[in-house]
């Protein structure tokens, strides 16, 4: 019966729902240049590697699922951020390099003038949050801008891996904005697609949980589509953490089903649709000096770096620690005194 | 209603209005509105409203969170014991000073406080005790399950009514001892180790102290202990309390309404910097386990509460199972962690720079503009260079919030820059980063 009074509070309800979905794009050009000459390459033995999709190859399969997304409600919102090796960058919405353009430029479309509208003034949230999207002037912003970012890369910082604690951390800063600033009443849920093709670099792991903890607070969940050789352990945790899917497909060419059947769902909608789930998340640390994955090791008790051996000063904050309990059961040798002989030792491990 | 007709005996003194004359507190925020505007020289009333709120906003931020840019070591590892003050100060009318009872603002505040300090602080360990009628008595100990202390909590201030028809004690009543608490307290945290910090936060509601003994030399057994006590009043101030958190490093805040005591309590969350005072505390290699999580399609009997239950977390030592994390094997005594609890406390270590504003306040001029960066900026950024950057943007109308895309006009609202990204921010996101995110999406 359509006029139930539960049909209608859902309906009600579905109104005032409004979905946004930031897409974070992996713009490594060294990675993604390596691949296209890989794919050009007629040897044999790169015959695997010409199962990765090359970049515009990429590009297409992510705007066919963007349509996708945003036909199949006409509340649907979508921001796209491009990670790039030195700072990540905005392609849509998008500021001409974050200034304003002056109210007298002229603008090629009415659409683009739109768009620079939506970051003037927080008024025009509301209309960004009130019209909806229009696809075609998406996807030309977005080229464009991919373009422009393409062609001013610094050849120097390209090999250091794109910055995705970046992309995140200010996908997080726009999703604050617009929950402030969204029209009374409606319900925002928020979501960040990620697709990664550089590996993990260490240096980022600080930065990237301390993105994730604050998504986690936001109720914003991440999902992580992995399109390099090799898992991405960050992403894994983070997905996990924050609810999210993370996949990297088998076949990276038929990119497009998978997007179109995971990635599409929403949030209310994931308990009813059979999701890929992670079997075993590598939650394990690993050591700060040697780099490998431990099981057991020591803390520090001042700065919580990890070490898989005992030592007598933390390296990191240079702290030292004092007589411990293993050294009177001989489990570890006790530190030898400056100028004196070394006492003969008992068993030790 | 003529306010200066009114018998003002009853009302006591520490509640005054905004400007100055007495009444009710929710009655004071409504006089005086007109004495935040200003005039310019032609005598127009400058519309700088939205910047004053700004201002105001971010001076509350800064202060609340203590952002500070050197590095101070801090007491990560922390043990405490959450003393309250159940007596008769408890049950006081609801009069003067808060709109809900004192009851329900104690139950709201320590609830959040619980749930913060726990999210901030994974690895710590909390535990309760309450006064009333004289005595002092331990409900919990120390634990690391949030879950129990806010069912303990729950069952002291909004207590189920019991199955049979006895009448339930009166939780609250009679007389606080300090005395009593700070004792079973410091007897409670001697067998704790080395390396962590040690300490008590009490939220006390009364003006008086019922103690068997001199409470004095309580203190300064707490002091040669390296106890730090920290006291949050709901009423008055008192001179005991006063010197117990002066003796002991801590801090002794009173609030003024309901939502200050929230904020004095939770700002006890955050670890506090160790003091060369604190000789007990030695720094140490603690030996920890890292388990491995496992499938969701196994089922095992799990040794916290002796079960047959999927996934769990397995002890790389003796293999026992766990539901969750973090928590003490019971077999090895090892304790067990994942690396997201470790890196959930990084941000103290790591804190994000303050961002220094742009647009030099009213009335500064140009010579001693350079001045108002001292001392807000790191060792090692270029200071002449962010002044030359500063003078150069605050000409500037057309800048971008970096974080957000939001354009902030040059009058009107506070624009901030971080010092090693060289990027701009607005008043939000630069409350959002130094509060929630601690990462400059420019830094990365």
């Amino acid at each position: 019966n359509p006029f139930d009074k539960k049909t209608r509070l859902a309906v009600e309800s579905a109104r005032e729902n409004i979905q946004l979905l930031v897409v974070l794009l992996d713009t490594n050009p060294y990675i993604w240049g390596k691949r296209r000459s890989d794919q050009n390459q007629p040897s044999s033995y790169k015959q695997n590697l010409k199962t990765l999709i090359n970049f515009s190859q990429f590009l297409n399969h992510v705007l066919l699922f963007t349509n996708a997304y945003l036909s199949s409600n006409s509340k649907n919102k979508i921001a796209f951020i491009a990670a790039h090796p030195k700072e990540s960058k905005f392609l849509f919405p998008h500021t001409s390099t974050d200034r304003v353009q002056s109210e007298n430029a002229t603008t090629t479309t009415t659409g683009e003038q739109d768009l620079l509208r939506i970051v003037r003034s927080d008024k025009a949230t509301e209309e960004f949050f009130l019209k909806e999207i229009n696809f075609n002037t998406l996807r030309n912003t977005v080229i464009k801008q991919l373009e422009e970012t393409f062609t001013e890369t610094d050849d120097e910082l390209v090999v250091k891996g794109s910055s995705l604690a970046g992309a995140f951390s200010r996908a997080l800063c726009f999703i604050n904005r617009l929950e402030r600033e969204k029209p009374i009443g409606t319900t925002l849920n928020s979501r960040v697609l990620a697709f990664q093709v550089s590996p993990d670099i260490s240096m980022q792991y600080i930065s990237i949980m301390n993105a994730i903890f604050s998504a986690q607070k936001m109720n914003v969940t991440l999902d992580s589509c992995i399109l390099s050789t090799e898992d991405s352990s960050f992403l894994q945790q983070a997905s996990y953490i924050t609810g999210g899917v993370y996949l990297k497909p088998l076949k990276q060419e038929g990119l497009i089903q998978y997007l179109l059947s995971v990635f599409i769902v929403d949030k209310s909608l994931r308990g009813l649709v059979q999701l890929p789930v992670q079997a075993t998340i590598d939650f394990r640390a690993a050591c700060f000096e040697t780099k490998k994955q431990i099981d057991l090791g020591y803390v520090c008790s001042v700065c919580l770096s990890i070490f898989d051996q005992h030592k007598w000063s933390c390296s990191t904050c240079g702290v030292k620690f004092e007589v411990l309990q293993q050294v009177r059961t001989g489990a570890i040798q006790p530190k030898p005194k400056p100028g004196s002989q070394p006492t003969n030792n008992t068993q030790s491990k | 209603m003529d306010i200066d007709a009114e018998d003002d005996n009853e009302i006591p003194d520490h509640v005054h209005g905004a400007s100055g004359d007495t009444g009710y507190v929710w009655e004071g925020q409504f006089t005086g509105a007109w004495s935040m505007l200003d005039d310019n020289q032609e005598g127009q009333i400058i519309n700088d409203l939205q910047l004053k709120e700004q201002v105001r906003k971010r001076q509350r931020l800064t202060s609340m969170t203590t952002v500070t840019d050197s590095i101070v070591r801090k007491g990560i590892i922390r043990f405490m014991y959450l003393i309250l003050d159940l007596s008769a100060g408890v049950l006081q009318p609801v009069a003067h000073d808060l709109k809900q009872s004192r009851v329900s603002v104690m139950h709201e505040a320590t609830s959040d406080f619980v749930k913060e300090f726990f999210d901030q602080n994974p690895l710590s360990q909390m535990g309760l005790i309450v006064t009333r009628r004289g005595l002092a008595e331990k409900i919990l100990e120390l634990t690391g399950g949030q879950k129990s202390m806010l069912t303990e909590l729950k069952e002291i201030f909004d207590p189920s009514p019991r199955a049979d028809d006895e009448p339930t004690p009166d939780p609250f009543g009679g007389d606080p001892s300090i005395q009593n608490s700070l004792l079973i307290a410091h007897s409670a945290l001697q067998s704790i180790p080395q390396y962590g910090s040690r300490e008590i936060v009490i939220a006390y509601s009364s003006l008086s102290t019922c103690d068997p003994g001199d409470v004095m030399t309580t203190i300064q057994l707490m002091k040669d202990s390296s106890v730090r006590c920290s006291v949050v009043a709901l009423d008055a101030e008192m001179y005991v309390c006063k010197k117990l958190s002066h003796d002991t490093n801590g801090t002794y805040g009173v609030a003024l309404h309901q939502e200050s005591f929230k904020e004095l309590l939770l700002a006890h969350a955050l670890p506090p910097p160790t003091t060369t005072k604190q000789k007990n505390m030695k720094p140490a290699l603690i030996r920890m386990g890292f388990p491995q999580r496992r499938s969701d399609n196994l089922f095992s009997i799990c040794n916290c509460h002796s079960e047959i239950k999927a996934g769990g977390y397995i002890c790389p030592r003796c293999k026992c199972k766990y539901c969750d994390l973090p928590t003490e094997c019971t077999v090895c005594n090892l304790t067990l962690v994942s690396s997201p609890h470790l890196a959930r406390s990084y941000h103290h270590l790591f804190p994000v720079a303050p961002f220094v504003e742009i647009d030099a306040p009213k009335g500064v001029d140009a010579r001693t503009a350079g001045q108002r960066f001292d001392g807000t900026m790191s060792v090692g950024t270029d200071v002449n260079r962010i002044i030359e950057l500063c003078g150069n943007m605050s000409k500037d109308n057309t800048l971008c919030c970096f974080g957000c895309l939001k354009h902030i006009p040059r009058e009107n609202s506070l624009r901030l820059l971080c010092t090693r990204c060289e990027k701009v921010f607005c008043v939000e996101c630069d409350g959002f980063i130094h509060q929630s995110l601690h990462n400059c999406p420019g830094c990365e």
